[in-house]
């Protein structure tokens, strides 16, 4: 299940990326751990404002992070919404965001859990 | 688990290009961990990275810090990636540095070219691969580099192109043409320089030997013309004597009718000045000098020595003048200069052998005293060299000299009851007196001019002048013969001339033609 939440591979690309020292890793997860739910309340405020422009921002901002860390799921949704707002066709935009909400506080669990060791 | 110890590197397409040392790379993202994940992965490639979180801030760093290249996100708020892109490319100083935008290529291919279009010169997706980040940086800073020494290459071809200007413009020395620094480099265009470094140099000193030549001439035409005005006075003394003047009577109206003569022109030319308190000062000690004292003293003396005698003591103001002028390091001492007048000397020497009876010399104090004179032409030459103010006007300086000499003498002609009373009619005695003014007015104005441009040594050479003058005013006025060595002694004096050189005025070379078109309207082509 794990596997299907966070891609793996993905984050051995990330480290590749950021030349190989988990110390580098470990600190951007956390770094993602404090940013995630920033971009979601972010999210839901631009909402209440009816701020596509915020709104497709933000999804944009999730939306690469969640690449970097292998979450699919959350990439997907939020590419989706960033999509609509681009399109100006937001349709349930309040249940889209739980959604994102959910799919981020589950690939946050995924990644708490990861042992990442250079060993 | 993650397992970090995998290996992860695609050894097989790593790539090996220079990414040269230590350049500076920009990252702009307005996401913190882009920004993290783009500074780490630039620090890994052994480059300095700075971070920018939005465009403001971008456009601060690249306005206060040079950077090699900018690795730059598009979807930013307020100020995004095509504002800075745009604000990057209409300035010239910021122009030519290399921006590669980040992107997420699968939705964001219109933007990408649109960053492109805007002058971005290559992108890189937001996923990247090391090795391809490297190869993008790679290719952006190889043409920076390239830029950079293209835009070195143009500032050289300016300098040279401003030496040529200043060289055309025709008023230079070698130091202003400033590519000494530049014609020390070993490409072609430092040769370039060098050649054309050699050839002004080759023109300046051309022009520096035609114009000490010219200065040669005007100053030796001046000697000569000072010697003859001046061996007039002596003259013009002797036939006022006959009827009846005394020197100090005499050296009051010759001194008023001058200083009302100089002041006539000052006058007319709108050149009369208002005179300072150091001004002042000079007036007075010159006119003391020059006015009293050297006329003084002539008088005195010459009623006690042989005139051809004093002829010969009073050239020695050439050599006094040029220890002065050593000694204060106004004017180069050089052992040809010593030389010249040594010959000069010789010449005045050879002259009055021609003339003079050493057995009725009058061989005693006098002779010493007699040594004064030079020694006040000296002091006066040098003064005249060194402190004469510059702001005022040739005519009024010597008017005001001579009027100040006068007034001086004054009193001391009414207390010894020798002030010479002349006109209402006018008779031979006027015409005399007046005469001997403007003869003096004339012979000091000439030497205040010839002081200014070829210095206090040269100018002393006028005493040889002056000497020969006496010889030639002889031959005119009472008939005389010149012998066979007169004229050798004549002919010495002007090596002698040669020899002493006037003082060059300055190192600068004003060339009066052009050597190309101008398209100005002062062009007489």
């Amino acid at each position: 299940m794990k596997a299907e939440i966070v891609d793996v591979g993905a984050l051995h690309k990330l480290l590749n990326a950021i030349g190989g020292d988990p110390a580098d890793l470990a600190e951007l997860i956390e770094d993602f751990n404090m940013l995630g739910p920033q971009l979601v309340d972010k999210l839901r405020q631009a909402d209440q404002a009816g701020d596509h422009t915020a709104m497709r921002i933000s999804a944009h901002s999730l939306k690469s992070n969640a690449r970097e860390f292998g979450a699919r799921t959350l990439e997907s949704l939020c590419q989706t919404l960033e999509q609509q707002c681009q399109d100006n066709t937001v349709q349930q935009s309040e249940q889209q965001i739980m959604q994102i909400g959910d799919a981020l506080a589950q690939a946050r669990n995924v990644l708490a859990k990861l042992e990442i060791d250079g060993a | 688990m993650l397992d970090t110890a995998a290996p992860v590197r695609h050894k097989s397409h790593e790539v090996d290009v220079d990414l040269g040392s230590a350049a500076n790379i920009l990252v702009v993202d307005d996401n913190p961990i882009n920004r993290k994940k783009l500074r780490l992965a630039v620090k890994k490639l052994g480059l300095v990275a700075d971070v920018a979180k939005d465009g403001a801030q971008a456009l601060e760093a690249l306005r206060e810090r040079p950077y090699d290249a900018v690795l730059l996100d598009i979807v930013m708020p307020e100020m995004d990636g095509f504002d800075v892109l745009d604000a990057l490319k209409s300035n010239p100083q910021l122009r030519d540095i290399p921006v590669i935008v980040v992107s997420a290529l699968d939705d964001q291919t219109e933007s990408v070219v649109r960053a492109i279009e805007l002058g971005a010169e290559d992108f890189l997706p937001k996923d990247f691969d090391p090795i391809l980040l490297k190869a993008r940086l790679s290719t952006s800073l190889t043409k920076k580099k390239f830029r950079d020494q293209e835009l070195e290459y143009y500032q050289r071809v300016a300098q040279l192109t401003t030496a040529a200007e200043v060289l055309e413009s025709g008023r230079f020395s070698p130091q202003n043409l400033e590519i000494d620094e530049l014609a020390e480099r070993p490409d072609p265009l430092g040769r370039l320089a060098a050649v054309f470094r050699g050839m002004a140099q080759e023109i300046y000193e051309r022009e520096l030997r035609l114009k000490r030549t010219v200065q040669l001439l005007q100053g030796s035409f001046l000697v000569i013309a000072v010697g003859l005005v001046w061996g007039l006075t002596p003259a013009l003394s002797r036939m006022t004597s006959g009827i009846g003047s005394n020197p100090l009577g005499l050296a009051i109206w010759a001194n008023g009718i001058a200083a009302v003569f100089c002041f006539s022109i000052a006058a007319y030319r709108r050149k009369l000045p208002r005179l300072k308190m150091h001004e002042w000062l000079f007036f007075i000690y010159w006119a003391v000098l020059a006015g009293i004292l050297q006329r003084l003293t002539t008088y005195w003396v010459a009623a006690h020595v042989e005139a051809s005698m004093l002829s010969l003591i009073v050239t020695l103001q050439g050599f006094m003048v040029f220890g002065f002028a050593a000694f204060t390091k106004l004017e180069k001492a050089t052992p040809r200069r010593l030389f010249g007048l040594t010959v000069g000397l010789v010449g005045v020497g050879i002259l009055l052998s021609t003339r003079f009876d050493v057995a009725n010399a009058a061989q005693n104090t006098w002779l010493l005293l007699a040594l004064l004179l030079p020694l006040l032409f000296a002091i006066e030459a040098i003064v005249l060299a060194g402190r004469r103010p510059v702001r005022i006007d040739t005519f009024a300086s010597v008017g005001i000299m001579m009027a100040l000499s006068a007034l001086m003498l004054a009193p001391v002609a009414y207390a010894t009851g020798d002030f010479l009373s002349l006109g209402p009619t006018i008779g031979r005695m006027e015409i005399l007196v007046a005469l001997i003014g403007l003869v003096g007015a004339s012979s000091l104005l000439l030497a205040f001019h010839l002081i200014a441009t070829a210095g206090a040594v040269f100018y002393s050479q006028s005493a040889y002048a002056m000497t020969l003058a006496g010889i030639v005013w002889g031959m005119l006025l009472l008939d005389e013969q010149l012998s066979f060595m007169a004229w050798i002694a004549f002919a010495v004096i002007l090596v002698g001339m040669y020899l002493v050189e006037p003082k060059p005025s300055d190192d600068e070379v004003v060339i009066n033609r052009s050597f190309a078109k101008s398209s100005g309207s002062g062009s007489h082509h």
